[in-house]
């Protein structure tokens, strides 16, 4: 190979490496619109947001035109990574082999799919939609005290939590819970970063509850910022003058528009709140399968396509795969045998399982325990939780470009050095956040 | 010894008869008797046989020479046998020479016909049509030559092959090289990454 192919045959045979290999190329999509050129571009990715609509037709009366709704997301190429490589015996290596050396390209390539397998999965549990978690929500009981009210905002929401006033010590506020879910007594109020962009919601049983709503941001441990899972501040499921959905309640699934009569859970009293998976759920061989299906049911309720799903977790998966076909037969789990692309290593409950190695997968703490009140409170150290991707293809878009590719003259030796820009970006479009769901679980 | 067989025409058909000119026992036949056995042969409605029409076009050139060379050495024959006539007082050598003349004859025909295949190609399926042309009373003792053209005229068959209108000359384009050159490969990656991507997942770059 002349030292003039080198720049392009590295670049190609890295690249190519790195979608085979990497989980990540596996999950994305690349529907987007325009040519990326340099760092910072954005390319435009186009979402409908309304339904079909369908209307009664009656001879001699116009019909209503139906609006396209349409939105434009847009994908920011905000990661630039380069190789600067020391080649000072190019020539040796091309004499010594005829084609770039495969470990070379190996230990590149893997480089380069696990910074991407990293930044995709977690851009991927930052943007899944409130409500579709999976792991054990903390729960405040409402009682004859309110412990929660939402003010609506331009953007959404603030909630603030309200404090017994034993749980107030001068400017510093804090509560000691009992989570029903198991057991167990956490911090009562918001810890960041583990609560953020999970969901919350006002709870007055179990049967009336708000819909979930995203932690967009945490501002002390009894304020956070809430948005819609779509960040949507008006349309049609919109009660007149809110900014967020479902504020006259509904069960859980069904939320009719200001309710049936009550007052809006913003002027209701005795009303608790909960966090949807604030803590790490224990993830086994004998759960593993139902906890899939469960995922699975949160994409159906969203009206996912079946097709084309996809569950990323750690290598811990794929035993838990094998140890679960022997448990439960009933619940057929096919184990890829042969080359492996993209990290595919089976199939269970309708996702094609991959097995992301190394830290690619995302973590975060779970939700402190905590014990005292007020200013005794005292944070323990939180269980670290693996953040498990489920998704349909639809749910991101990526999109790269190596931008630059060169063999230099080192300036002070006389060497050479091979030198690449690889430029990356990826956007969950704000209506495909419920494309995607997470297990919150630790093994 | 076996002999060359007569080659007889047919009355109406400038074809052959095939009709072996020994006896079984290995003597020679009279030539009362070959033109009964071509009359009973021909009586009988067999197919009488054109010269060239089961040769491959491509070796009717060789046969033809074939022929030639036959002919010349019978004819070396008769002009040895005439030039000695003392040395032949039973008269034997007289019968050999007519019948020696008899093939020369029918090679003659062989040839005409070969050589007007070859020239003519599409003869090879007209010389039924083209025998009761030449046997007409308008046309008989017309030279081969000039009846053959004769006839092709009359018939269409000399006219120059329209060629026609020229074949379509669009369709799908030829498939470009898939070998790319590194500056072709850059530019790609340059401009177009997704169809860089595309290559470079297909194994092309």
């Amino acid at each position: 190979m002349e030292l003039a192919n080198f720049a392009e045959q590295f670049a190609s045979k890295t690249l190519k490496r790195s979608y085979q290999k990497g989980v990540f190329n596996g999950i994305v999509n690349r529907e987007y619109e325009g040519e990326i050129k340099k760092p910072g571009d954005r390319v435009n990715i186009l979402s409908f947001l309304n339904a079909g609509e369908l209307q009664d037709y009656a001879v001699g009366t116009d019909m209503a035109v139906q609006r396209l709704v349409d939105a434009e997301d847009q994908l920011v190429v905000e990661k630039r990574k380069a190789y600067n490589l020391s080649l000072d015996q190019l020539e040796d290596v091309f004499t010594y082999a005829t084609d770039i050396p495969e470990n070379l390209i190996e230990i590149q390539s893997q480089a380069l799919d696990k910074l991407i397998d990293t930044y995709v999965l977690e851009k991927g549990a930052q943007e899944v939609k409130a409500g579709s978690w999976l792991g054990v929500d903390l729960v405040v009981y409402g009682a004859a005290q309110t412990m929660a009210s939402i003010v609506t905002t331009a953007t959404g929401g603030t909630v603030t939590l309200v404090m017994a006033a034993s749980d107030i010590d001068g400017a510093t506020t804090g509560a000691t819970v009992e989570n029903p879910r198991d057991g167990t007594s956490y911090f009562g109020g918001f810890v960041s970063p583990a609560d953020l962009y999970k969901g919350f919601r006002l709870r007055s049983t179990a049967a009336f509850v708000s819909p979930w709503y995203r932690i967009s941001g945490i501002t002390s441990s009894v304020v956070a910022t809430l948005t819609e899972w779509d960040e949507a501040v008006s349309g049609p499921d919109f009660e007149e003058g809110y900014t967020l959905r479902g504020l006259f309640g509904g069960d859980g699934k069904s939320f009719p528009k200001y309710g049936a009569g009550d007052a809006s859970l913003l002027t209701m009293s005795g009303l608790g709140w909960e966090i949807q998976a604030a803590i790490a759920t224990a993830i086994t061989a004998a759960t593993i399968y139902d906890q899939a299906t469960m995922l699975a049911e949160f994409l159906d309720e969203n009206e996912v396509p079946d097709e084309n799903r996809h569950l990323t977790g750690t290598p811990a998966i794929k035993a838990m795969l094998k140890q679960s076909s022997e448990l439960q037969p009933s619940g057929i789990v096919e184990i890829y045998e042969g080359v492996v692309i993209n990290g595919r290593v089976g199939k269970i409950g309708g996702f094609e399982v991959h097995s992301a190695a190394g830290a690619r997968v995302s973590t975060r703490a779970s939700h402190s325990p905590s014990s005292g009140t007020g200013g005794d409170v005292v944070l323990s150290a939180a269980t670290t939780g693996n953040q498990i991707l489920a998704n349909h293809i639809g749910f991101m878009t990526y999109g790269d470009k190596w931008s630059e590719t060169r063999v230099v003259n080192a300036e002070n030796q006389f060497a050479k050095k091979y030198q690449g820009l690889y430029l990356f970006g990826a956007k969950v479009p704000r209506y495909r956040r419920k494309y995607g769901a997470i297990l919150f679980g630790s093994f | 010894m076996t002999k060359d067989p007569v080659v007889k025409k047919s009355p109406n058909v400038m074809a052959e008869v095939v009709v072996n000119v020994l006896k079984e026992d290995g003597s020679p036949k009279t030539p009362e008797e070959l033109e009964n056995e071509s009359a009973a042969i021909i009586a009988d409605g067999n197919t009488p046989i054109v010269h060239g029409s089961k040769t491959a076009s491509a070796l009717l050139l060789k046969s033809l020479k074939d022929e030639r060379e036959k002919r010349r050495e019978l004819e070396e024959e008769i002009a040895r046998l005439k030039a000695n006539p003392d040395a032949d007082p039973s008269g034997a050598d007289a019968a050999k020479i007519a019948e020696l003349e008899t093939q020369v004859s029918g090679l003659n025909d062989i040839i005409a016909q070969k050589d007007v295949v070859i020239r003519y190609p599409v003869m090879k399926d007209k010389w039924n049509e083209f025998e009761e042309f030449r046997n007409s009373p308008d046309n008989q003792g017309m030279n081969l030559n000039t009846a053959v053209k004769a006839f092709l005229t009359e018939n269409g068959l000399l006219d120059p092959v329209r060629p026609g209108l020229e074949k379509p000359t669009g369709g799908e384009p030829a498939a470009p090289s898939q070998k790319l050159t590194t500056e072709q490969i850059a530019d790609l990656r340059k401009n177009n990454f997704k169809e860089y991507m595309r290559l470079v997942n297909n194994g092309t770059i």
